[in-house]
């Protein structure tokens, strides 16, 4: 199926991530892609089986000349049979990416060109191979960083949350046809199916519905891991902290700025989860404009994280103002570490921190350490662990990881909730078909039935993003 | 007198809107029938309108048509259905007296200037170069003229059955048209089979009534018509209703091999939403009993119409399970049911101005389009009757939206859908139904019918005098401003209604649930406004809410709707679709995205790869300047590749 300019061409990428790897895997798609890998696999019969593997030696046809590439391992999939929908073939060959590289450049010279990022799934999902929610969650799959993440992006893949969204279409319908028989069939001396079982039905299905946003926290961990924000006065020792965390993991996954200068984020990974901390500017009263920024952006930043630890300085003569100020304005759930207790020389500062924490009743969110010693580190990644473990110890099932998804069912709940309130007010039954009716357009645009210009574009415009 | 500017073919529903338009139009019209004394006549049930069919009987009439009028004028019994639900899906029903209605129409196009009555049957039509211009009579002789509308009922090639016996014409007392249909299937047309029926009739001195439920109309008489008197001319007439039974039932399960749709006589295919007791009972074996209504077919007349009981059994059986039915223990039977099978001509094979594809000239209305009921005929005739006015006066076609009228609705569901089963009009088919109500007909239509000019001058004064009463009252509603003295609030209270807490005009007081029209007199809104200005104006305000969220809609809908595609398409560019798809679309040639999506066989994904196409063909420069910058990103990476090789290759030695 083609339906841009270049759509007909056959195209050719590295499917593997690029750099050292024990293999890498070349995948050439499209009407010509037997005939552009002749010259580059010489060993393969004239009509290679669909889904079998060939080995040969790999060879290029530059300058005239015929010479080794490498071996290679060559599946061939028939037209009608692959990912795409389209001829494809897929080279093993061995990583790196000198000799992947010169793959690709001998299947361009075989008449292919240079897949576009996403290219492969765009063409299965044109030629239904795929429906939009599938091909979301190959995005989701190369994107996702746990292994959680991966095993869910994949049950996605194979069609469970297209299923659920199938499932909640048909009991939009169902209530729908009741509702329509009710009007155009009324004088038909037809059986009306009771206004009761119509509440109970779609209080059903509200539940179910409610159940999959619900998984949405859930999908958000698998898909970004979790944000920690560290935040407290200048100087409390937030960056020592960070340091420390990320020293003792010695995994410094990334290391980029926020949207300003700012906010310092550090991945790392803990038990398999991305977590994400980010370092934020001292909160103090400044009147300095550019400090204030800054601390606007923490103080955004306290309140969307997902994990908010306070870092209070012991050694500030003040510092029982201060943690009562933070506490004053803070969320209810945030964690407290009480730092510098190394520079303690009388001895009581442990003591004095647990009874101002006991008088605050934070005691059980609290921690007690050094950033600089590095003590206190394993209760407070313990603590941030213990929600993700909690949330991801729900028995498994299908999750909603991307906020299209989230979004789309939040505004059919909320249709589903006016048509409720409606039935239960004994409504004429064409409103509460008119909000329905809305629900059911809402799956179509989520199933990628209905066209919605700018759900397609975005889409995209997503995978353009470079996969 | 042979030349006319259009003939019009058949003077039933179709017909005689088709006629009756046209020769309004100015025009001369011939009218084509085979029987004179049916002009008009009700083949089925006594009754005009219902359920989304007083939609579009409203609808003809605000545009000029006379199937209201009649109606109106020839009432025995006026009910309006669903009247305790909400106002979008409120439909106005009459029971008519079925003689007088012959009456009132053989009159009416006996007297409208420009319109002949021929009393022939067509027998072909004459083509001359491609296009039609006239037909051959039975006698031999033709009639010319610059546009021809075929309303041929069930008549094309029509077949009745009752049990096993087989009979050619299009309803009983009258034959089948046969040439007709041959010769567009030659033209290479596609038509086929529908198949529909029609129950017994009995004599009214049989039935033992008292068994029976009396069924009276509705007190309040709202007139299909705004050119109508408001006040009924007839007596009114009870219905009444009664029910089968399990004895019945047996009788029927014990025939079914008489019956010729079970025995697969029968090859059309019947309408699903109006069974034939036969079907009702085999494919509802668990329910025990169905409702009847036994209908009078007229002030004069003793023949009552037993309304869902249509059947095609032999007459024995018919007479034997009738007879189990309370009431009918004695009946007699004047005519027995039957079912008729008629051909028809796939309706994706004509255009929204009815007029046929590959037969410029050639315009087809009603059942010979797969229709079914005598509104879903009036609102086509009506349509097609403008349209070959249109067309000889060289005027654009008249096309009504799917957001303007249900009318709008049936025909490009027919255009583009087509139909597999006798289409009849539910309100679910309308999308925007919440806007396409009876009481705003006149508003929804007004700008059209004066663009038409169907109406006559002195009926448009008639019109815009209730139009600017309704204007009238909705800024009487806006201006009167009701302030919270201790007289107004006491008078809230007596009403039941909460108390003002600040000033709030009359129409913000009229939306409160609880609150009606008429409880606005003692704050100073009123006035001599008679229903039809009232009601409208009443539901308007009551409804405002939805109403604009439903315009909202629309107008969100407008803009992929109007995506034009351009007229020289060519969807073979397009291999995103599947090869019907493309055969339809390359046949069709929507003119918008809004009416390929309504394409029946083409699926979403189809429509998703000509957005996706003429967006790239809109930013095909884009797209190659990206492509390009993309190879040169390549090249870049490859020439840094290589040199950092050659470099490599360099240090080794």
């Amino acid at each position: 199926m083609r339906i841009r300019p270049g759509d007909e061409d056959t195209i050719c990428a590295l499917a593997t991530a690029p750099g050292v790897g024990a293999i890498a895997v070349v995948r050439i798609s499209g009407p010509q892609a037997l005939k552009c890998s002749r010259a580059l696999a010489p060993f393969l019969p004239e009509r290679p089986e669909s889904h079998r593997a060939y080995f040969g030696t790999l060879k290029t046809s530059a300058d005239g000349s015929s010479k080794y590439i490498d071996e290679a391992l060559v599946t061939y999939f028939a037209h009608g049979s692959s990912f795409t929908g389209e001829e494809s073939l897929e080279f093993s060959v061995h990583g790196g990416d000198q000799i992947s590289g010169r793959v690709v450049e001998e299947l361009i010279r075989g008449g292919a060109r240079l897949a576009k990022p996403g290219e492969f799934t765009y063409r299965a999902f044109l030629n239904d191979r795929i429906d939009l929610v599938q091909a979301e969650s190959i995005l989701s799959l190369i994107e996702s960083r746990s292994e959680m993440g991966s095993a869910n992006a994949l049950n996605q893949l194979k069609g469970e949350l297209s299923k659920k969204f199938l499932e909640i279409e048909d009991g939009l319908l169902w209530l729908g046809a009741q509702l329509e028989a009710s009007i155009d069939f009324s004088s038909d001396g037809i059986e009306l199916t009771p206004s009761k079982d119509l509440l109970e039905r779609a209080t059903k299905l509200q539940n179910e519905i409610r159940a999959l946003i619900a998984t949405y926290q859930k999908g958000r961990i698998l898909r970004d891991g979790v944000l920690v924000a560290l935040i407290g006065a200048p100087n409390a020792g937030k960056s020592s902290l960070l340091n420390a965390i990320v020293e003792d993991d010695r995994a410094i996954v990334t290391e980029h700025a926020g949207t300003t200068r700012d906010l310092i984020q550090v991945e790392t990974r803990l038990e398999g989860t991305p977590v994400t901390w980010v370092d934020t500017a001292g909160i103090r009263s400044s009147e300095d404009a550019v400090e204030k920024i800054g601390i606007e952006r923490s103080l955004k930043m306290r309140n969307e994280a997902d994990f908010v630890v306070v870092v209070i300085d012991l050694s500030d003569r003040s510092w029982r103002d201060r943690l009562a100020a933070f506490i004053r304005e803070g969320r209810k759930d945030e964690w407290y570490f009480f730092n510098k207790l190394d520079l303690d020389r009388s001895g009581e500062w442990l003591a004095t921190a647990e009874a101002e924490a006991e008088k605050y009743g934070i005691l059980s969110r609290s921690v007690f350490g050094s950033a600089a010693r590095g003590t206190g580190l394993e209760s407070l990644k313990d603590a941030v662990l213990k929600p993700v473990r909690e949330k991801l110890g729900v028995a498994g099932g299908t999750v909603v990881t991307q906020s299209r998804h989230f979004e789309g069912l939040q505004r059919i709940d909320s249709s589903l909730e006016k048509a409720l309130k409606l039935i239960r007010n004994d409504a004429s039954p064409e409103l509460i078909a008119f909000e329905l009716q809305e629900g059911v357009k809402t799956v179509h645009e989520l199933l990628g039935k209905v066209f919605h210009e700018q759900v397609i574009d975005r889409i995209f415009k997503e995978f353009c993003l470079g996969k | 007198m042979s030349h006319f500017d259009v003939i019009v073919v058949g003077a039933g529903h179709a017909g005689l809107e088709a006629s009756l338009a046209s020769a309004r139009m100015g025009l001369r019209v011939a009218l084509v029938t085979s029987n004179l004394s049916r002009i008009g006549y009700m083949s089925c049930n006594p009754s005009i309108g219902g359920l989304a069919k007083g939609h579009m009987v409203r609808e003809v009439d605000a545009l000029g048509g006379e199937m209201g009028l009649a109606a109106d004028a020839t009432c025995i019994q006026f009910k309006r259905l669903n009247s305790r639900k909400g106002p979008a899906v409120r439909g106005s029903r009459a029971q008519c007296d079925k003689d007088l209605y012959v009456d009132y129409m053989t009159a009416k196009v006996r007297t409208t200037p420009g319109l002949e009555i021929v009393g022939s049957e067509a027998k072909s039509l004459i083509l001359e170069s491609g296009r039609c211009v006239g037909v051959t009579l039975e006698d031999g002789s033709a009639i010319h003229a610059r546009a021809v509308v075929l309303t041929t009922g069930t008549f094309m090639r029509g077949v009745m059955h009752i049990g096993l016996k087989q009979i050619e014409g299009g309803r009983v007392g009258d034959k089948a048209t046969v040439g007709i249909s041959d010769q567009l299937r030659e033209h290479g047309f596609v038509v086929q089979r529908l198949k529909t029926g029609t129950p017994a009739r009995l004599k009214a001195g049989s039935i033992d009534f008292s068994k029976t439920i009396a069924q009276p109309g509705d007190e309040k008489f709202y007139p299909f018509s705004s050119r109508s008197p408001e006040k009924l001319s007839l007596p009114q007439v009870n219905c009444w209703l009664s029910y089968t039974n399990e004895r019945t039932h047996e009788i029927i399960r014990r025939n079914l091999d008489k019956s010729p749709m079970f025995c697969g006589n029968i090859e059309g295919r019947g309408p699903r939403y109006c069974p034939s007791i036969e079907d009702k009972i085999t494919r509802f074996a668990e329910k025990i009993s169905h409702q009847t209504f036994l209908e009078p077919e007229g002030l004069s007349t003793d023949w009552i119409y037993l309304q869902g009981i249509s059947t095609s059994l032999p007459e024995d059986v018919q007479l034997e399970f009738l007879r189990t039915i309370q009431g009918l223990e004695n009946v007699e039977v004047y005519r027995y049911g039957y079912a008729v099978e008629y051909d028809f001509i796939e309706p994706t094979q004509i255009r929204h101005s009815l007029e046929t594809r590959s037969i410029p000239g050639l315009f087809l209305a009603g059942q010979i389009n797969g229709t079914s009921g005598y509104e879903e005929a009036a609102a086509q005739g009506f349509i097609a009757g403008v349209n070959a006015a249109r067309s000889v006066l060289g005027q654009e076609s008249f096309v009504l939206g799917r957001d303007e009228a249900y009318i709008g609705v049936l025909i490009d569901d027919l255009v583009n859908k087509g139909t597999k089963e006798p289409y009849r009009m539910f309100t679910s088919r309308a999308e925007h139904r919440l806007v396409l109500r009876e009481d705003n007909t006149l508003e929804r239509l007004w700008n059209r019918a004066t663009e038409l000019g169907v109406i006559s001058d002195e009926q448009k004064f008639r019109l815009e005098m209730t139009l600017t009463q309704r204007e009238e009252l909705r800024s009487l509603l806006k201006n009167t401003v009701l302030t919270p003295t201790a007289e107004t609030q006491s008078k809230l209270e007596a009403l039941g209604t909460a108390k003002l807490l600040k000033p709030m005009t009359a129409e913000e007081v009229l939306r409160r649930h609880e609150v009606c029209f008429e409880d606005l007199a003692g704050f100073g809104v009123s006035g001599d406004y008679g229903v039809n200005v009232v009601e409208p104006v009443e539901i308007e305000v009551k409804y405002a809410g939805y109403i604009e969220r439903e315009n909202e809609l629309i107008r969100a809908n407008k803009r992929f709707e109007s995506t034009k595609i351009p007229t020289e398409m060519d969807y073979r560019l397009v291999k995103g679709l599947s090869n019907e798809e493309q055969e339809k679309l390359q046949e069709k040639r929507p003119e918008t995205l809004g009416q390929a999506s309504r394409i029946s066989g083409v699926n979403p994904s189809a429509i998703q790869a000509l957005i996706v196409f003429l967006k790239a063909k809109r930013s095909i420069v884009e797209v190659q300047e990206s492509e390009s910058g993309r190879r040169r990103a390549l090249i870049e990476r490859e020439l840094a590749q290589r040199l950092r090789q050659e470099s490599q290759s360099e240090r080794i030695p």
